[in-house]
């Protein structure tokens, strides 16, 4: 076959010409090109032919190639592995069956890698979270992590243990276990899902893929990859996540609260293990998705009823057991068992015979005693605490430091007083920022305050000392500190607040030039002041709080002084404010002085900006302030409060968007609409108001859900109830006509807001039963209500309502604790209460004249009462007189005066 | 002697010009940095997410070349010089397999996905390579076509852009090298009887 180049032209030429037709048309094409070249024919058909020959023989080949590539990954090293064959293939990469390449262990081994060309950070970022979550499980029923690296081209891999099984369900079915055997095996699941709750992780995939079982018959949770670390030790990853939309998850075994993209605890677990549990005893999923479209995933997973178990399997499911496995599938998180332990607890009483949970009782009740019953019965058994409190104790210790090679040097320095700093700042830091938290909190309180009490006894360690002050006081503030997420034991708070001052009271005598004692001793103080003063006591927490700052600006003024020495200072200024002057809170109504603390702390935040623009908590900080500012002003000047309110409002959305997804800033963020929203309603702007309300009433909504049994935000739904039902009585009432407005309308909405208003209220009061605030609360609404089914003309002849109002009003204003506020109510109850056969001015007035003097007459919303009170007794020229007294505290009326509801009426009882 | 850069260039002009002799003169200068690009190149076949053996040769070129006296061929140049290295580097390692594998044993990794019937370390390299010095006798820019696409992984369009053609060209011209080579190797099966 040798010829001249110039041939080879020629034949591809031909080539070229012959494969741009169809193939039917090649050979004629060929001969007449060919010319009778019999040479050149032979070569241009059989180049033809292998050109036909070569694609389907590389076709086949190529095939074959990627087989094997799949298949039959050998020789690939992944570190110290080599791989041995896929395993499976997820969305994010693949598992690996592998050995180690050195030859050291026989042992296999699964490795997880991101092997697609398109990986982006984020899988990265999922890959590391999950082996920051491994690294912090190690139970017997969980898959270990092994080992973690680098891959050559620089992604990361996870190698785990290998678990050889099979999923539960298969397992349960092919060993044709019995109802009690699937039943022990369900129980050690939940053992295993309960340890990652304790360690702050919350699994959100769990089914029966990911729930392997040994031949030995132990199971080994898999799969973390879309587990939630509780944790702010990486805030930005998971809010990173969430945002770009990769909450993966399976739509069968998925909680309600999953499908709708809601906030997800750790009940959503339970109810997926609820689907397992259903799964395995019936053979069949609790619902049928006919589709995975978002409609019918929202419908039928969030509406439809779980079919009854029935008889399915052919196992007998008897009405107890039923009754366990449909409480987990409840839609509402909170009427689901809340932790896998408790799930388990059922399982295990079923197993005993015992009476299950899920069949009596309300669960709100129960939940709150799930601790309580423990602690009694590890008490009595004398054990040390075997399962629940040294879990927890261990846990968090490994969760605080999430990386292996820090927790090994940490555990070997453990002591009792490290133990102690790193779970009470485990509690403060990670926990209490993040919604769904309460139960965790109570679990862990009652833990280490029993762990603190005994290191403390008898040691005359400084250092030990003083640490475990720092513990009691963090404990103190999560106990009972209204400023932050806590469990509601304001007694409890006072007392571990107490131990905190009286260590580091004697410490600072031994010591007084020692800077930490100083600033522990002045934040027990600032704290024991902030409790004082949410439980109303706050001629006490006034001197505490002064107290504090003094100790802290002796600390802001000592050299180096850092941003969080200028911080506290201010913060403490910010608080004593409040304490003096904040409004709706029983504070001492000094609104100068309390304007001039918050300026005070102000001109602090400013410094602190100058010094660090981008801090967050400086930002976050300042946002607040104008907050305060703002609704402080309000009491004189509305409309002049609303600069300082919007400006506390753009302040909090500028936050950077991580912060945003903390529960703290969620709360700011909502506690700023209601006082905007009140400066409107102030000054007659209903309807904006009313939209203001709206949008903060679904952020109380969310956090609400996060965690159904947190009292604040129970507390801010009332709030925000509180504010709606006032814009609607306002607007009814007619001072400040707005178009389109019907006062029927606005009577009928306003009643339904305050019959909701009530049952908020008395939920509270279930929890706080003889807090004041709550309780005059729910006097006023109870009298509001009267007067807008009047207005409706709803009244059922019967005075129950508005009687009971007043008597709980009376009752409470008759209390010697009694707060300005809650003799404001009264006295407003007394005058206004519909029908006025049941007023009673003359003790109105003396309500009043107390508020009022309480006041030091600074405060014009209580002038007005006064005025008011005095006028339905008859004494109009001491109405009048009063009502001059609120006019001067307000700014000179110009022309540019915006008239407010409390200038109007002060105005009125001048004639 | 260590040549600068400035004789790279030159030399590798004179070798893409014809001067054969050249070659074995510019063969130590890349020659430990090729073996580690025809790793990578086998080691690709295997895990394709593996960093391509023409970023390597990239880097390499950077390395080598003074960027500020380059001339516009000078990159053309050195990826055809390269994946004739790395020809030889394969071929090499194809010769120095067969005593080693013959037998069994063949992991049969195809060369590159444009010749999947060619396996890296196998016999019917050797093969290949004696068809392609045949092929270029006649067509010398058909063999340094194959040579930049399936010795060092050049896409359709790297190849295209590096010798200054269409994509299309390329694709048509590799068909052609392809059943050219097919033919060659495998003489009966190329000529499925017809009826």
């Amino acid at each position: 076959m040798s010829f001249p180049s110039e041939m080879l032209q020629r034949i591809e030429l031909i080539f070229n010409e012959a494969l741009a037709v169809p193939e039917g048309d090649r050979q004629s094409l060929i001969e007449a090109r060919c010319q009778g070249d019999a040479k050149l024919l032979v070569e241009v058909s059989t180049l033809l032919d292998a050109c036909v020959a070569e694609e389907i023989v590389a076709a086949a080949r190529l095939q074959q190639t990627r087989d094997i590539r799949a298949n039959d990954a050998e020789r690939i090293r992944v570190g110290a592995y080599e791989i041995d064959r896929l395993i499976g293939r997820g969305g994010m990469g693949a598992v690996y069956l592998a050995h180690r390449a050195d030859g050291n262990f026989e042992q296999q081994v699964a490795i997880k890698l991101i092997d697609l060309p398109l990986a982006t950070d984020l899988f990265r970022e999922r890959l590391r979270m999950e082996r920051q979550i491994l690294a912090g499980l190690n139970h017997p029923y969980i898959a270990r992590l092994i080992d973690g690296g680098v891959t050559t081209d620089g992604e990361p891999f996870l190698v785990m243990e290998y678990v050889d099984g099979t999923p539960i369900n298969r397992f349960c079915d092919e060993n044709a276990l019995s109802l009690a055997q699937r039943l022990l095996l369900f129980r050690n699941v939940c053992e295993a899902v309960q340890f990652a709750h304790q360690n702050l992780v919350i699994h959100r995939d769990l089914k029966p893929d990911n729930i392997f079982v040994t031949a030995e018959g132990t199971p080994r949770l898999l799969d973390f990859g879309t587990a939630k670390l509780l944790s702010p030790s990486r805030p930005g990853s998971e809010s990173e996540l969430t945002r770009q939309g990769f909450q993966s998850f399976t739509p069968q075994y998925a909680s309600p609260e999953q499908v709708l993209g809601n906030a997800i605890t750790t009940a959503s677990d339970t109810y997926s293990l609820g689907v397992l549990l259903y799964l395995l005893l019936t053979g069949k999923l609790p619902y049928e998705l006919k589709e995975f479209t978002t409609s019918e995933m929202l419908r039928v997973i969030c509406e439809e009823p779980p079919h009854r178990p029935g008889h399915g399997n052919g196992l007998h499911i008897d009405t107890d057991l039923e009754a366990i496995a449909l409480k987990a599938l409840r839609k509402e998180p909170s009427e689901r068992y809340l932790t896998a332990h408790q799930f388990a607890a059922d399982v295990q009483a079923y197993l005993d015979g015992k009476p299950v949970s899920a069949r009596h009782g309300t669960y709100s009740y129960r939940a709150g005693k799930f601790i309580h019953r423990h602690r009694i019965g590890l008490a009595a058994a004398g054990l040390v605490i075997a399962s629940l409190a040294a879990g927890v104790e261990g846990v968090l210790w490994q969760a605080k430091v999430a990386n292996a090679e820090r927790r090994k040097a940490e555990a070997q320095a453990a002591d009792l007083r490290q133990l102690s700093n790193s779970l009470l700042s485990e509690i403060d830091e990670a926990i209490r920022k993040l919604p769904g938290s309460t139960g965790a909190q109570q679990l862990l309180v009652s833990t280490v305050l029993e762990h603190l009490d005994r290191s403390t006894k008898d040691s005359r360690d400084p250092k030990l000392l003083l640490d475990a002050a720092t513990a009691y006081i963090q404990l103190g503030n999560v106990q009972g500190n209204m400023y932050s997420e806590h469990t509601g034991d304001t007694q409890g708070a006072l007392a571990s607040l107490d131990k905190g001052v009286a260590i580091t009271a004697s410490l600072l005598e031994e010591q007084p030039k020692n800077a930490a004692v100083k600033h522990a001793l002045a934040w027990a103080h600032r704290s024991r002041s902030e409790i004082l003063f949410g439980i109303g006591r706050t001629q006490e927490a006034v001197p505490e709080m002064r107290t504090a700052i003094a100790l802290f600006d002796e600390l802001a003024a000592g050299r180096g002084s850092s941003l969080d020495t200028l911080l506290d200072s201010a913060a403490a200024h910010g608080r004593l404010g409040a304490e003096l002057g904040v409004p709706y809170w029983p504070s001492l109504s000094d609104f100068p002085g309390a304007l001039a603390e918050y300026l005070k702390a102000r001109e602090i935040y400013q410094r602190a900006i100058a010094v660090d623009p981008n801090n967050i908590r400086v930002l976050q900080a300042m946002a607040d302030n104008h907050r305060m500012v703002g609704a402080i002003q309000m009491q004189t000047d509305p409309a002049g409060a609303l600069p300082e309110l919007r400006a506390a409002i753009s302040g909090i959305d500028s936050l950077h968007e991580q912060a945003k997804y903390e529960m703290a800033i969620r709360r700011m963020q909502s506690g700023t609409i209601g006082p905007y929203a009140g400066a409107l309603i102030e000054i007659g702007h209903y309807r904006e108001a009313l939209a203001a309300l709206e949008q903060g009433q679904s952020i109380y909504r969310e956090l609400l859900a996060a965690d159904p049994k947190n009292i604040r935000a129970v507390q801010d739904v009332e709030a925000g109830l509180s504010r709606e039902a006032e814009a609607y009585q306002e607007r009814a009432s007619g001072i400040f006509p707005e178009e389109g407005a019907n006062p029927r309308t606005d009577a009928a909405n306003a009643l339904k807001v305050l019959l909701d208003q009530r049952s908020v209220l008395e939920q509270i009061l279930r929890v706080e039963p003889h807090n004041g605030n709550w309780e005059s609360k729910l006097g006023m609404v109870l009298i509001d209500i009267g007067r807008q089914q009047r207005a409706l003309h709803l009244e059922n002849g019967s005075l129950d309502v508005e009687q009971r109002g007043l008597t709980i009003l009376k009752e409470v204003a008759q209390r010697p604790d009694a707060q300005a506020y809650q003799l404001f109510d009264a006295a407003n109850g007394l005058i206004t209460v519909e029908p006025p056969s049941l007023r009673e001015p003359a003790l109105a007035v003396k309500y009043a004249e107390r508020i009022v003097e309480r006041s030091s007459y600074h405060n014009p919303e209580f002038l007005l009462t006064l005025a008011n009170a005095y006028r339905a007794n008859g004494e109009t020229e001491k109405a009048r007189a009063a009502a001059k007294r609120g006019l001067e505290l307000l700014p000179p009326e110009t022309s540019t005066t915006v008239m407010s509801r409390v200038r109007k009426l002060l105005r009125a009882q001048l004639k | 002697m260590e040549p600068g850069s400035g004789e790279i260039t030159v030399l590798l002009v004179r070798w893409q010009s014809g001067d054969d002799a050249v070659f074995e003169q510019l063969i130590p200068l890349v020659y430990p940095h090729l073996r580690q690009v025809a790793g990578a190149y086998i080691r690709r076949e295997r895990n394709p997410d593996l960093l391509q053996p023409t970023v390597l040769v990239h880097e390499l070129y950077l390395k080598l070349v003074d960027q500020k006296k380059v001339q516009y061929h000078d990159r053309q140049h050195f990826y055809a010089f390269s994946a004739r290295v790395m020809r030889r580097i394969l071929i090499d390692h194809a010769r120095g397999n067969q005593a080693a594998i013959r037998g069994g044993g063949n992991t049969r990794v195809p060369l590159s996905d444009d010749l999947p019937w060619v396996s890296i370390g196998g016999e019917e390299m050797l093969e290949l390579n004696r068809a392609l010095d045949e092929l270029n006798a006649l067509d010398p820019r058909k063999v340094q076509l194959v040579e930049l696409r399936c010795f060092l992984g050049c896409t359709a369009e790297e190849t295209a852009a590096l010798t200054q053609t269409s994509k299309a060209t390329v694709d048509r011209d590799m068909k052609f090298a392809k059943s050219w080579l097919y033919r060659r190797l495998y003489p009966q099966s190329a000529s499925i009887p017809t009826d």
